[in-house]
């Protein structure tokens, strides 16, 4: 018997999840393949002794605050899954620390009170930060306006309702503040998190740096008491109760192709699966470099191959047996960069022993607390240095690099209160997320490759029928609340507005 | 408009790019995948190369690989998991690696003899050197972090639980770091004490290393007599060092008590992974159903034994990998059916969503669970 589904789900990550929760829910026959045990793609967690460990970025899910939903919020009422959910405030500030120059800079979420925080960093930018700020909540609310136009560009809309951000749309970050005249210091501070999506001043566009400093200067206090992995399983729980078939364990080996479009898969048990639409949430690299396998299309090619990957980490997950307000660190989200010029540090982290650091800090089980820090590095970095006999050396090097960074940068000892600690280099995130090169970012957002060419040209590059992408490789770049988004985005676009839906 | 020109000049860009571009070789970052197969092998095939027997009940086997050189590299208080296959049955058991971490060419693991121990017995009566196995891992976490431990070291062993501790004693860089190492080695008689004379001679060479070996059962010159109590480990003197105890689950409890007596912080307490089957167990025979996709399996199963005992037996293929619910390779749904599940690492969300670690898990009525297999 011929194994037939509606649509076929190439990867069960968040935006798989999605993906096939929202089509399952319109009545379509949806077959969601995992080649893990397990739902979650990067939103796994692990435990070690009393901790839980998530090795999602899922500090900033920018839920809301309560009174105001945040850009995920409405996705999961959609879902219909936001009973199952609990909002929590995590924190009130944000931190910024500079090795070089052992500064730090604390600064408050919600705009108002970012932007009086910045007059005392930076005497005389009001006027500008507050410019910067107007025209990021318009660059937001085009954004989300273009995601939700599942595909179809309304132009008109776009002209009338946002100029500002129809102004900015070609330039890069440093353009963009430089066009906006905000004074150096200031600018620096501003793109103070751009750690957050993988890619410095000159390289991302100002349209993603700023729709995503707003979300996260709005939101960024708040997120859910479960973890992403805990919302991987509510989606998967969803989609079965809908009657979704889930097959974990199953990697896809083969797409199969007939005159350019998609007929459906061969996994590596050799089951093939039918279908007319493959929805692939996992990296085009792999889908173009080797699921399909002749034929790939000349543009595919030049698109795939040209392609950089994004930042690469290196984490240390450390269990305390104190809380934070006892250690004096800081709750929530910190960066530490040798210094604010993004450009520099950028170049400098094509070395592995020049990491720009992510931290992520929460208070758990009433007098514990879990730290996650992150050192990020560019390219080759870590295939360069790697080798079978110096994997574990190295990896302790990397580790103690990071906890050292840490400790200059807060001035603080977390040793005394160690109580768990594990580490995971690309080479883990590779093998146990199958992310390629072990990036968590997907592509670099880049120029070219930014979030609006992506989109604005995601109708044209379907280059084989049927087949579409969605995650973190994806049109709307990797972050835990994007990738959510781009799920549905992709869901959205397949029914292609409920009438055709019906058609098949 | 010129405005909109931006985002329309945006598109034909990437456009033009990927219509004038130069179409290279799609690279999907061979080497990391080819270092995390050999670092994270999914599994590998090896031959006994030697057998020795280290006391009456207790042999080693060294195992070297089939298909490549060298074995994974591994740190001092892994495990890997033996896949063995008696009469159709695959059992799958976790052994600590009980060699240096620098000599890859071979590892070593030793065995017990179990009473009833299917395994066990069968790796003593009928294996021999060039016999085959599949093995997995190296993992597990029993291992010393030099950024979370302390310079003074305690290792406490009851009878086999001396395994893991035999790849700390040889592992150069750990012997390097720290500042002492205290061994304490507790057996009922003094043939059962296994590597005897190995950790002595260890010993002779490092003046940072002190061991004292207790029998339960037995007074002799030379060792300590009695349990490992409170007035022995007052004498460790154990405050602000590190403590790392393998052994039955018996002696964990009752070290905890004194620990927690002494007042020592949990962050410096460390056990290996152990599991005996719980007390007040019933022995009513029930039905377990697995759901494996589109095929259904039902095997006989007991309340005294874990499922995935009951599968092992029923000829079903396991996914279990450290089997004392550690891991999580086993994770199976719960459908129906009460059970009796031990502590392990689930999350909040999968208890809540009824996921079982059925190495665990002991059976109460007749049960159904889905597995998802390779």
């Amino acid at each position: 018997m011929k194994k037939e589904y509606d649509v076929i789900v190439i990867g069960a990550g968040n935006a798989g999840l999605v993906s096939a929760l929202t089509l399952q829910k319109q009545n379509k026959k949806v077959l969601l393949l995992e080649s893990g045990r397990f739902v979650g793609g990067l939103s796994a967690s692990f435990v070690r002794g009393e901790f839980t460990f998530d090795t999602n970025f899922d500090d900033f899910l920018l839920y809301g605050n309560g009174e105001e939903s945040g850009i995920i919020t409405s996705l999961f009422e959609r879902l219909a899954i936001v009973d199952q959910l609990h909002p929590i405030k995590r924190a009130t500030t944000f931190k910024i620390y500079t090795l070089n120059d052992k500064k730090e800079y604390e600064f408050p979420f919600g705009v108002n009170e970012f932007l009086a925080k910045m007059e005392d960093y930076v005497a005389g930018s009001q006027k500008s930060v507050k410019e910067f700020l107007q025209i990021s909540k318009e660059v937001y609310e085009a954004c989300l306006n273009i995601m939700e136009m599942k595909g179809k560009m309304d132009f008109t809309l776009l002209e009338e309702k946002y100029p500002n951000f129809l102004e900015m749309a070609s330039l890069s970050l440093e353009e963009g503040l430089k066009f906006l005249k905000i004074p150096r210091k200031a600018a620096q501070l501003l793109s103070g998190c751009w750690l957050l999506l993988g890619s410095p001043v000159h390289k991302v566009s100002f349209v993603t740096y700023a729709f995503s400093f707003y979300a996260f200067l709005s939101f960024g206090g708040y997120g859910l008491e479960e973890s992403s992995h805990d919302i991987s399983l509510i989606l998967s729980e969803e989609f079965l109760k809908y009657g979704g078939t889930l097959k974990c364990l199953n990697e896809v080996r083969e797409i199969m192709v007939e005159n350019n479009e998609v007929v459906g898969v061969v996994t590596t048990k050799n089951e093939r699966f039918y279908s007319k639409k493959i929805v692939a949430d996992i990296s085009p690299t792999k889908v173009y470099g080797s699921l399909i396998k002749d034929n790939v299309p000349l543009k595919a090619k030049t698109l795939t191959s040209n392609r950089l990957l994004g930042a690469l980490p290196v984490t240390v997950f450390l269990g305390l047996d104190k809380s934070l307000n006892s250690l004096e660190l800081h709750e929530g989200t910190s960066f530490i960069y040798y210094t604010l010029n993004s450009q520099k540090e950028y170049k400098m982290m094509h070395k592995l022993s020049h990491p720009n650091l992510h931290v992520w800090a929460k208070n758990v089980l009433e007098d514990k607390a879990i730290i996650k820090i992150t050192g990020f590095v560019y390219k080759d970095a870590f295939k360069k240095m790697v080798t079978k006999e110096n994997y574990f050396a190295l990896k302790k090097q990397l580790t103690e690099n990071l906890i050292l960074m840490f400790e200059e940068a807060t001035g603080k000892e977390i040793k005394k209160a160690l109580w768990e600690i594990e580490a995971a280099t690309p080479l883990t995130y590779e093998r146990y997320l199958k992310h390629p090169g072990g990036t968590i970012f997907g592509y670099l957002a880049s120029g070219l490759d930014d979030f609006l060419p992506r989109i604005l040209n995601e109708c044209n590059e379907e280059y084989i029928k049927g087949l579409y992408f969605t995650g973190s490789f994806g049109a709307f770049l990797a972050s835990p609340y994007a990738t959510y988004l781009n799920g549905e985005y992709v869901a959205n676009k397949l029914l292609g507005g409920d009438s055709d839906a019906k058609t098949w | 408009m010129p405005k909109l020109g931006n985002l329309l000049n945006l598109r034909e860009r990437r456009e033009r790019f990927i219509l004038n571009g130069q179409a290279k070789t799609i690279l999907e970052e061979e080497k990391i995948t080819a270092l995390s197969n050999i670092i994270h092998p999914k599994g590998m095939r090896v031959k006994v190369k030697k057998i020795v027997n280290e006391t009456a009940e207790v042999k080693s086997f060294y195992l070297e690989p089939v298909n490549s050189s060298l074995m994974p590299p591994f740190l001092a208080g892994q495990f890997i998991t033996l896949c063995v296959t008696i009469d159709g049955r695959t059992y799958k058991r976790p052994y600590s690696i009980t060699s240096k971490v620098n000599d890859l060419t071979e590892y070593r693991i030793t065995i017990k003899k179990q009473d009833n121990g299917v395994v066990s017995s069968y790796m003593f009566r009928e294996v021999n050197e060039g016999d085959l196995f599949n093995i997995l891992g190296p993992f597990g976490h029993f291992t010393y972090e030099k950024w979370r431990d302390q310079e003074d070291v305690v290792l406490i062993a009851g009878g086999s639980g001396i395994t893991p501790f035999m790849a700390y004693l040889q592992d150069e860089d750990f012997l390097k770091h720290i500042h002492s190492l205290t061994l304490l080695v507790a057996a009922r008689f003094d043939q059962d004490i296994i590597f005897k004379k190995e950790i002595d001679d260890i010993k002779a060479k490092n003046s940072k290393i002190s061991v004292t070996y207790i029998l339960s059962e037995q007074k002799r010159e030379g060792y300590e007599y009695g349990l490992i109590d409170e007035e022995k480990l007052l004498k460790l003197h154990l405050e602000n060092k590190s403590i790392f105890v393998s052994g039955p689950l018996k002696m964990y409890f009752s070290l905890n008590e004194i620990f927690k007596k002494l007042d020592l912080p949990n962050r410096f307490i460390r056990h290996d992974l152990y599991r005996e089957r719980p007390d007040n167990l019933g022995s009513l025979e029930h039905t377990l159903t697995i759901i494996m996709e589109d095929k259904v399996i039902k095997v006989p199963c007991f309340e005294n034994e874990t499922l995935i005992t009951s599968m092992e037996k029923g000829r079903v293929k396991t996914m279990v990998h450290c089997t004392v619910g550690s891991c999580g390779f086993c994770l199976s749904k719960l459908i129906s059916g009460e059970v009796k599940t031990e502590v392990s690492a689930l999350k909040k969300k999968d208890l809540e969503h009824k996921y079982i670690h059925p190495c665990v898990t002991y059976p109460l009525s007749d049960v159904t669970i889905e597995i998802p297999i390779k």
